[in-house]
């Protein structure tokens, strides 16, 4: 008896290893007595822009997450949806820029359903404008879905391709605008997939399909997917997931348990419904949020600024953020392991850069950078660049930070400006002046080279008489090898 | 013909059931048909106007005293073929039944003009006694005006966003004058016996009638347009639409017509007349409005 009882705790460990921890399935909050699907979360996943359908008229909703509910804010009300069927939102981690779709929109279109972008502005969503012959075809484009940097965007679209059905195309963000969409042919087959979505990791995918073989109608499919745009690892999510009726948008929340999908399986509520799936059971990497506040230096007013990350390792700017006009509040996703600079600029504003180090290890995935910027003003003094010790020469991670000198003294040619160079405690007291002051001709004379008239710029050596920090530790000491700007009139 | 077009409305009625609005999860629609509303305001109107191409035929067929079929190298035979150019102008209202299916319904002004002319033989008879006199060579040139007011509703079927065919009937009716003009001109050696050719000396004859224009008839529409769009809720179509008349068309004005005529010793009968056009029009629509 006691063997018995030893083996089939042994089978049910087995099925519990096999199958997982159940997963509890359940509508959220947000359904309306229509259709309800296409849960767009922004990277906290505590606001949701889902599709609500009533009466066959589609319109993107806006949902916040209070006291662990889900609750209906209001429908958008702009441009966004104005046209005959609106819908499917997907964000920017920032939650500033939105790609949707629809059909017959006020704003021109290039055929059926196409894909449109529209900016948050002054807390309202405007300035609509279509993707282009890049992405849009005149059949029929939809259900976008935006990597957390931005710059890859899938959807689906039932033009011809080399499979049959609806397929999943995708696009990257250039220099020149989005590129010309190409096939996922990894995914697609000659039956019809559709609501791609990638999570934030930008490597766990998901999409649906009714291809045969599943629980019936569309089911949801796991993959994961490489930078080549390879996608690999497919299952089906099961029948914790899949229904024989239709799933579709399986959306994984980033650093959370919680997924959410639709689907039409008979309900109180009509057809669509949108329904947490906790656990998530295809989980994605964590990944490290980097969020703030951007404010006026003087009186802490919230300022709605561009914000630029780059990967200093490489050059490679990898997030073009906005933060919000309202509240002044920003998110972004970052890889670990990484240098990066996180430049705010205004109009009326001098531009914020800061150097910052996420660590490989680190244990925090909520980093918060709060920004100020100080208005254009004379006797404005803010800090410039680094150098190595007893060194004048520009550091490669300066660069972007002096491009970005160089565009401010192009935007405001009235501004003259002072460079004062200073040093660290080390050393004597005319060689440190004369280092200084080498650090600030180095900064000069990048500007002069790069078109700045030199009598708009001065430059003065402080030696290590003003440090900016007094400490003797290595840290304290690579902050105070600096070169500083100063306004001196507008 | 007429299986024809019912085959092709009954084609499109049954298709027609089985589309719907496409959506931003839906390519093609609800399955079950859902809803059928198609656009904001799924009304437009428009502006229409443009040249038409006129085409008139008829059969004529000759017959020498016995009854029998001939030929001949008749003057009359001009009546045989006219065509020429007229404008037409109208409005329409067009509604969008779902995705691919709508009606246009069109108002037209449709001006028809069209005319030949042919060197032939005619006969001479004496003006007094009726007798024939013998045959001679000359010009007879028509010219035929009248105008309808054409009611044409028509199915609209998408085949792209842009592209769209049109097919429906004509019902149209005359309205205003018909003028008709024929002008003689005689062979340099004719000699003139005949009081409808000109007179001795004179070289040509003009003729003209005109009448009230009350007949009617119906016709079927067959077209394709490519819709341009010039601006907000603003597109323009060029369209070009081939307008078959089904019912024959009696053209009363013109001389002789159905009537026996001779021609020395042979007969003339003309049948079957007909009138089509091709249509080439502009046309400007305003739709959400």
């Amino acid at each position: 008896m006691k063997n018995l009882s030893i083996y089939i705790a042994l089978v049910l460990a087995s099925f519990s290893l096999a199958f997982g921890q159940n997963v509890i399935v359940s509508p959220i909050g947000v359904n309306t007595d229509g259709d309800d699907f296409s849960s767009g979360i922004t990277l906290r996943a505590n606001e949701m822009y889902f599709t609500a359908d009533k009466s066959g008229e589609q319109i993107i909703y806006h949902a916040k997450l209070k006291n662990g509910k889900w609750e209906i804010v209001k429908k958008i009300d702009s441009d966004v949806n104005s046209g005959d069927q609106n819908g499917s939102a997907t964000l920017t981690p920032d939650g500033q820029y939105m790609i949707f779709a629809s059909y017959e929109h006020n704003v021109d279109g290039l055929g059926r359903t196409d894909l449109y972008s529209a900016r948050k502005v002054d807390g309202s969503w405007t300035d609509v404008q279509n993707l282009g012959m890049a992405v849009n075809s005149k059949y029929w484009d939809s259900q976008p879905s935006l990597t957390s940097d931005g710059r890859t965007l899938y959807f689906v679209s039932d033009r011809p391709a080399s499979s049959g059905g609806t397929n999943i195309f995708y696009s990257e963000r250039t220099r020149e605008g989005w590129s010309k969409a190409k096939e996922l042919t990894s995914v697609n087959t000659d039956s019809d997939e559709m609501s791609p979505f990638i999570a934030a990791d930008n490597k766990t995918f998901t999409y649906s399909s009714n291809k045969s073989g599943g629980e019936g109608g569309f089911d949801i499919y796991f993959a994961k997917i490489n930078s080549s745009k390879n996608a690999f690892d497919f299952k089906n999510a099961g029948a914790a997931i899949n229904t024989e009726y239709d799933e579709h948008f399986y959306v994984v929340a980033a650093n959370s348990e919680t997924a959410f999908f639709s689907t039409n399986k008979p309900s109180e509520k009509a057809n669509f419904n949108i329904y947490s799936a906790v656990p998530n059971p295809h989980v994605a990497e964590d990944v490290v949020f980097v969020h703030g506040t951007v404010s006026d230096i003087d009186d802490n007013t919230p300022l709605g600024s561009d914000i630029t990350i780059t990967d200093l390792t490489n050059g490679q700017v990898v997030a073009n953020l906005r933060s919000d006009d309202i509240t002044g509040e920003y998110s972004s996703v970052l890889t670990a392991g990484r240098n990066y600079s996180i430049t705010a600029e205004k109009e009326g504003y001098l531009f914020y850069s800061e150097n910052f180090n996420i660590s490989s290890s680190i244990t925090n995935k909520d980093i918060t950078k709060d920004i100020t910027l100080s208005k254009i003003a004379k006797g404005k003094t803010r800090l410039l660049i680094f150098f190595d010790f007893d060194k004048s020469t520009l550091q490669n991670e300066s660069k972007p930070e002096l491009a970005r000198l160089t565009k401010f003294m192009n935007d405001n040619p009235n501004v003259k400006i002072e460079l004062h160079g200073h040093t660290d405690d080390r050393g004597a007291d005319d060689y440190n002046k004369n280092l200084s002051l080498e650090r600030a001709k180095a900064v000069s004379t990048y500007l002069s080279n790069n078109g700045i008239q030199s009598g708009r710029i001065g430059t003065k050596g402080f030696g290590k008489s003003q440090p900016l920090i007094v400490d003797t530790t290595e840290e304290a000491r690579a902050k105070n090898r600096r070169v500083e700007l100063v306004i001196v009139s507008i | 013909m007429k299986k024809i077009v019912l085959i092709i409305i009954a084609a499109s009625l049954m298709t027609m059931s089985s589309y719907s609005q496409e959506d931003v999860l839906r390519p093609n629609g609800r399955a079950d048909g859902g809803f059928t509303k198609s656009s904001k305001n799924p009304w437009a109107i428009g502006l229409e106007g443009g040249l038409s191409y006129n085409m008139y035929g008829a059969d004529l067929n000759w017959f020498d005293s016995f009854g029998d079929p001939t030929n001949a190298n008749s003057v009359f035979n001009v009546f045989e073929s006219f065509s020429g150019m007229s404008p037409h102008f109208g409005i329409f209202v067009d509604y969008d039944i779902n995705q691919m299916f709508g009606l246009h319904l069109k108002l037209i002004y449709n001006s028809i003009s069209y005319g030949n002319d042919q060197d032939g033989i005619v006969d001479f008879r004496d003006s007094q006694t009726g007798l024939y006199l013998g045959t001679g060579i000359a010009n007879m040139e028509v010219t035929e005006k009248y105008s309808f007011f054409n009611i044409e509703p028509n199915l609209r079927i998408n085949a792209t966003d842009d592209l769209y065919f049109l097919l429906g009937p004509s019902f149209q009716f005359g309205m205003g004058t018909q003028t008709s003009d024929i002008i003689y001109t005689e062979n340099e050696d004719f000699v003139t016996y005949n009081s409808e050719l000109p007179d001795a000396g004179q070289s040509t004859k003009a003729e003209s009638a005109s009448r009230d224009f009350t007949e009617s008839r119906i016709a079927l529409n067959i077209g394709a347009g490519y819709k341009f769009k010039v601006g907000n809720n603003l597109y323009l179509a060029p369209q070009l639409v081939y307008n078959l008349g089904l019912t024959t068309y009696d053209d009363a004005a013109l001389e002789n017509i159905n009537q026996q005529m001779t021609e020395g010793v042979k007969i003339l009968n003309i049948s079957n007349q007909s009138v089509n056009q091709i249509r080439l029009s502009i046309t400007l629509w305003f739709e959400n409005l």
